[in-house]
C-alpha cells in the first residue's frame, strides 16, 4: 500500500549524464536545506543549474552566497569521494530513485546511497525507531522484532542511531540472509562520518545486503538540526512506523509526526509505567497508535495493512508462554521469581522483597537465568520475556 | 672550637640521625650552614641567632660554620634549630661537652627563645634509638611513644639550665586528649541487605569494594561505617600508623593510633597528595595515612584519570615508592579502597532507560575509570535509594559490634591460612585451601564458558566466596550459595561494563 496519490506517474524520468549526478552532489554539498536543495533543482538539469549557481546568475542567489562558496573542481572533487567510497549519487525525478520516496512532497533531491539502491523499493517496510538511551528490555524487543520482520521477508528501516536504532538494525542483519527482504540505514550524517566503531560497523553489514543512505555527501558538516529532518526520509519508505522505546520528548516523535503528515499508520511497544523510556510510547497509545509486541504482532498489522502476506517463517509464531516451572528450579526459585515482578529489580529490593538471605537469592537468580526464566540487565534482574538472544 | 650534637631530619616516613657540627673560630664574623640544607634550614642560622641573643647568651663575633652530617642526605624543616643553637652555645664553652654529649636535641625555635612542635617526632625519635632527647613541650606526649627517655622544654633558657643541672627538668604537662571520635553504627544504615553486606564482606577479606548508587543510595553512609567493622591495629601497625601520621604532621596523637584510619580526600587531589611525594621531605599522601584503614574515593569519576591510575601500583604492592632526584622513600599503603559513583553523568540511571543520559555520555564518564583499576575491585555492588518504609520505621539492622564480631572470626581464619585476610591469597593457595563443591565448580564454569568471567576474574571470585563461607562457618566447606553471593556482589560491575 502507498498512501499517497501516485500523482507523479505521468512525469517522465530523465536520463542524466555523470556530469549531472556530480553537480547535483556538489550542490547538495553547500549546505542548503532539503527544502531549498529541492527547489533549486526542480525541472532543471543539475549541470545547468550549476553554472547558473556558479555564475552567480541563479534567482534563488541573489545575494552571491552560494556563488562565493563554489568552485569549479567541486563536482569532480565530489565525485570522486563517492567513488572511492563507494556510493552512488541518486537524483530526485532521474531512475534508479526509490519510487516510495518520488510522490514525497519532503523528497531528498539528491541521495548518497551505499549498498544496493534497488533495496530502496520493493518488500514492505517498517521503520522500527526509538531512543538512544534505551533500556536492556527495549533493546531486546528492538533487535528480536527486527529480526522476526527480515526473517519474514519485511524490511527494515531505522537510522543508525545508538540504542533501538542500532538494535532493530542488527537484529534485521543476523536475520536477513534466509529472507530477501534488505534493511535500510538512513543516516542524519555524511557516510565517513559515523560516530561509533559499532556504528560503523553495522553500517558495513547492512550495505552488503541492504542500503545505508545519507541526504549528505562525504565530507559535508552535519547539524543536529540533520537528525530531525531526516526522520521523514524514513516515514517515507515505511509502510508503518513502529516507535519501540522513546521518553516524553525525542527524536522519535519527529518521525512518528512525519509519519503522520504522511498518513503513515504508528504503532508503538508499551512499556512499565514507571520507565522514563516507555513514557513517549505509551502517551502514542494511548494518543490511538497500534499496539504491538513483538515481531508477530508486527507481521500481523502489516499483513492487515497492506495486502502482503509474509513468507512462511519460523519466527512468525509467538513462542509458547514459558512452561510453570521447568524441572530442577525449587520453591525458593518460584518465590524469586513471584518478586520479580513489573520493571527490572536490584538485589536489594528482591532479598527485601523475599525476604530471603542474599545467598539464597543469589542461587536462586542463577538457576533462573540458566533456565531462560530471569535474565540481568547491568546488574538489575528482570523476567526474561523472549526466547534468549541469538 | 669544635661541638657535635645530635638531631635528626625526616624522609618520608623516616627519621635519620643527624650529627649537627659546630665549628666556631677567629676571622670576620659569619654564620654559614653546610651540609645539604633546604630553605628551612637556612634560615634557621636568623632564627637561631636571634633566639639565642634573645635567650640572654652572648653570640660569638666570629666565624660560626655549621656541618650537617652525612651531607649526602637532604636536611629539611626546621627541627635542627635547637641542635644547632645547643651546638653554637657549646662551642663556644658556655655548656660543657659533657651536658649535650650523646643527647639528642629536636625543635624549632622562634625569635624569642621559645621552643615549637615539629612535624614527623615519632620516626625522628625513633631514629635516634636509646639516646635521651629533647623535645618540644608539646611533642613530649607523642615522643614518648616510641622512647622513655624524652624530655621536654618550653624555650631555649629551659634547656640550658636543666642541661647545666642547675634546674631540674620541667614536667610535662599533659596535653588535652582530644576527644575519640566514635565511629557511626552500622545499626544506622536501614533496608539495604546489599550495600550492609557488601561492607561486611569487605571488611571480612581486605576486598576493595565499589559502591555505586543514586544520590541518596546511601553509599557514603556505609563507607563511614566501614571502619567500624575492622579489628584494631596490632602493636606493630598501631607504631607504623602513627609513625606515618606523625611524619605528615597530623594533630600529634596522645596514644598510638590503634583503630583504623579512614581518609576521605576530595576529588580535586592531585597525585602527588594521593600517593606523597612533592619536594619538602617527600610528605606521605592519602593512601599512605590511610595505611591498614579505609581510603574511601567519593565521586570516583570525577577523580582525574592519571591520579586514579596512579594507585594502581600502591594497591597491588601496598607501598608506594616514591622515587626523586633528590631522594627515595617507600611509604607504607596497605589499604581497604572503597570508591563511590553514581552509574552514570545524572546520577539516576543504574538501570538502562531510567536516566536520560546517552550511551555516549555514560560511556565517557566510565572511561574515566580505566579497566586495570576497575579490576582492583574484587566487589562492586549496585545500590538503589531505600525504600520509604525503611527509612522511616523498618526493623533497625545489625549494629557494628555483633558484624564486627563476626569479621574478627573470618579474619581469624584468614590468618590461619598464613594471610592477614583473604583478598592476599595467593592462586595455588586457593587451589590447596579452599576446594570448591562440585556444584559450585559447575556454576563458575558456566560463567566462565559464557565469557561472563575471566581468568583473573575466577581467582577474585573464589577469594570473595571464601570470605563469604567464612563469615557462615570458618571452617565448612564453601558451597554453590557462597560462590553465588560472591558474583552477586560483583554483579554491579555489569552496570559499568555494557559498553566496553
Amino acid at each position: 500500500m502507498n498512501p499517497l496519490p501516485a500523482q507523479d506517474a505521468k512525469q517522465e524520468e530523465s536520463q542524466l549524464q555523470e556530469e549531472d549526478l556530480a553537480c547535483a552532489a556538489a550542490l547538495a554539498s553547500l549546505g542548503l536545506s532539503p527544502a531549498r536543495l529541492r527547489r533549486l533543482l526542480a525541472g532543471a538539469r543539475p549541470t545547468e543549474v550549476w553554472s547558473r549557481v556558479r555564475s552567480g546568475s541563479h534567482p534563488y542567489d541573489a545575494d552571491g552566497r552560494l556563488a562565493a562558496g563554489c568552485d569549479g573542481g567541486l563536482p569532480e572533487r565530489i565525485e570522486r569521494r563517492c567513488h572511492s567510497a563507494g556510493l552512488s549519487i541518486l537524483v530526485l525525478g532521474a531512475a534508479g530513485y526509490p519510487r516510495r520516496l518520488t510522490d514525497d512532497p519532503e523528497a531528498p533531491a539528491v541521495l548518497f546511497v551505499r549498498g544496493d539502491g534497488y533495496a530502496l523499493d520493493g518488500e514492505p517496510r517498517a521503520a522500527v525507531v526509538g531512543t538512544r538511551s534505551a533500556s536492556e528490555l527495549g533493546r531486546r524487543v528492538a533487535f528480536d522484532m527486527g529480526a522476526a520482520l527480515a526473517a519474514s521477508g519485511a524490511g527494515v528501516v531505522s537510522g543508525l542511531a545508538l540504542g533501538i536504532d542500532c538494535a532493530a538494525l542488527s537484529g534485521a542483519v543476523t536475520a536477513v540472509e534466509c529472507s530477501v527482504a534488505a534493511p535500510v540505514a538512513v543516516l542524519g550524517t555524511g557516510h565517513d562520518t559515523l560516530g561509533t566503531a559499532e556504528q560503523r560497523r553495522l553500517a558495513a553489514s547492512i550495505a552488503e545486503t541492504g542500503a545505508v543512505i545519507s541526504e549528505l555527501p562525504p565530507g559535508a558538516p552535519s547539524a543536529r538540526w540533520r537528525f530531525a529532518v531526516r526522520n521523514r526520509v524514513m516515514a517515507g519508505l515505511a509502510d508503518v512506523v513502529v516507535v519501540v522505546e522513546c521518553h516524553a520528548e525525542g527524536g522519535a516523535l519527529h518521525t512518528v509526526q512525519a509519519a503522520r503528515r504522511r498518513q503513515v499508520p504508528v504503532a508503538a511497544v508499551p512499556g512499565s509505567l514507571r520507565g522514563s523510556a516507555s513514557e513517549g510510547t505509551n502517551a502514542l497509545l494511548t494518543e490511538g497508535a497500534f499496539c504491538v509486541r513483538d515481531g508477530s504482532d508486527m507481521l500481523s498489522l502489516l499483513a492487515r495493512l497492506t495486502d502482503w502476506v509474509p513468507a512462511s517463517s519460523r519466527s512468525t509464531a509467538r513462542p509458547a508462554p514459558a512452561p510453570a516451572l521447568p524441572s530442577g528450579l525449587g520453591p525458593l526459585d518460584a518465590s524469586v521469581l513471584d518478586a520479580l515482578q513489573g520493571e527490572s529489580l536490584g538485589l536489594d529490593a528482591l532479598v527485601l522483597r523475599t525476604g530471603l538471605s542474599l545467598a539464597s537469592v543469589a542461587v536462586a537468580l542463577e538457576r533462573l537465568a540458566d533456565a531462560g526464566l530471569a535474565l540481568s540487565e547491568g546488574g538489575f534482574w528482570a523476567r526474561s520475556g523472549s526466547a534468549p538472544r541469538p | 672550637m669544635l661541638a657535635t650534637v645530635w638531631s635528626a631530619t625526616l624522609q618520608g616516613v623516616q627519621g635519620h640521625r643527624v650529627d649537627v657540627e659546630v665549628h666556631v673560630s677567629s676571622g670576620l664574623p659569619s654564620f654559614t650552614v653546610v651540609g645539604l640544607p633546604d630553605t628551612a634550614v637556612r634560615e634557621s642560622r636568623d632564627r637561631v641567632r636571634a633566639a639565642v641573643l634573645s635567650s640572654g647568651f652572648p653570640w660569638p663575633s666570629s666565624r660560626v660554620t655549621v656541618n650537617l652530617a652525612p651531607s649526602s642526605l637532604r636536611k629539611s624543616g626546621a627541627g635542627l634549630d635547637l641542635a644547632v643553637a645547643v651546638g653554637v652555645l657549646t662551642a663556644t664553652q658556655l655548656l660543657a661537652e659533657s651536658h649535650v654529649a650523646g643527647t639528642g636535641f629536636i625543635g624549632e625555635l622562634g625569635l624569642d627563645g621559645s621552643l615549637r612542635p615539629v612535624p614527623g617526632i615519632v620516626p625522628m625519635v625513633d631514629a635516634l634509638g636509646s639516646a635521651p632527647v629533647i623535645v618540644p613541650m608539646a611533642c613530649v606526649a607523642e615522643a614518648r611513644l616510641v622512647s622513655p627517655h624524652v624530655r621536654g622544654a618550653r624555650n631555649l633558657s629551659e634547656v640550658v639550665c636543666a642541661l647545666r643541672k642547675q634546674a631540674p627538668w620541667p614536667e610535662a604537662t599533659s596535653a588535652p586528649t582530644p576527644p575519640v571520635r566514635a565511629c557511626p553504627d552500622l545499626t544506622d544504615v536501614r533496608g539495604q541487605p546489599l550495600g550492609r553486606r557488601a561492607v561486611e564482606v569487605a571488611a571480612a577479606g581486605g576486598h576493595h569494594l565499589l559502591l555505586l548508587g543514586p544520590p541518596g543510595s546511601g553509599k557514603t553512609m556505609l563507607a563511614t561505617r566501614l571502619p567500624g567493622l575492622l579489628p584494631p591495629l596490632c602493636r606493630a601497625d598501631a607504631l607504623e600508623v602513627t609513625r606515618v601520621h606523625s611524619a605528615a604532621g597530623l594533630p600529634p596523637a596522645a596514644a598510638l593510633v590503634t583503630r583504623p584510619p579512614f581518609r576521605a580526600p576530595h576529588h580535586g587531589a592531585t597525585e602527588v597528595s594521593l600517593v606523597g611525594g612533592g619536594t619538602a621531605w617527600l610528605r606521605p599522601g592519602e593512601v599512605s595515612l590511610a595505611h591498614c584503614g579505609v581510603l574511601f574515593l567519593d565521586e570516583l569519576g570525577e577523580f582525574p584519570t592519571a591520579v586514579l591510575d596512579a594507585l594502581r601500583q600502591p594497591l597491588e604492592e601496598g607501598v608506594v615508592r616514591v622515587r626523586r632526584a633528590r631522594g627515595a622513600a617507600d611509604l607504607p599503603a596497605r589499604v581497604l579502597l572503597v570508591g563511590a559513583m553514581n552509574p552514570c553523568p545524572c546520577g539516576e540511571g543504574a538501570v538502562r532507560g531510567a536516566c536520560r543520559c546517552s550511551d555516549a555520555a555514560r560511556a565517557r564518564y566510565e572511561r574515566r575509570l580505566s579497566g586495570p583499576l576497575l579490576d582492583r575491585f574484587d566487589l562492586a555492588v549496585s545500590l538503589s535509594r531505600p525504600e520509604v518504609g525503611d527509612l522511616l520505621g523498618g526493623v533497625p539492622g545489625e549494629s557494628t559490634s555483633v558484624v564486627a564480631a563476626r569479621v574478627d572470626a573470618a579474619r581469624g581464619a584468614a590468618m590461619a591460612r598464613g594471610v592477614r585476610c583473604n583478598a592476599e591469597l595467593a592462586a595455588a593457595a586457593l587451589r590447596t585451601c579452599c576446594p570448591l563443591s562440585s556444584a559450585a565448580t559447575s556454576l563458575l564454569e558456566r560463567r566462565l564458558l559464557t565469557g561472563a568471567l575471566s581468568a583473573r576474574g575466577l581467582h577474585r571470585v573464589w577469594r570473595v566466596a571464601r570470605t563469604v563461607a567464612d563469615l557462615d562457618d570458618p571452617d565448612g566447606p564453601m558451597t554453590e550459595e557462597h560462590v553465588a553471593e560472591a558474583l552477586a556482589l560483583r554483579a554491579g560491575r555489569d552496570s559499568l561494563t555494557t559498553n566496553r
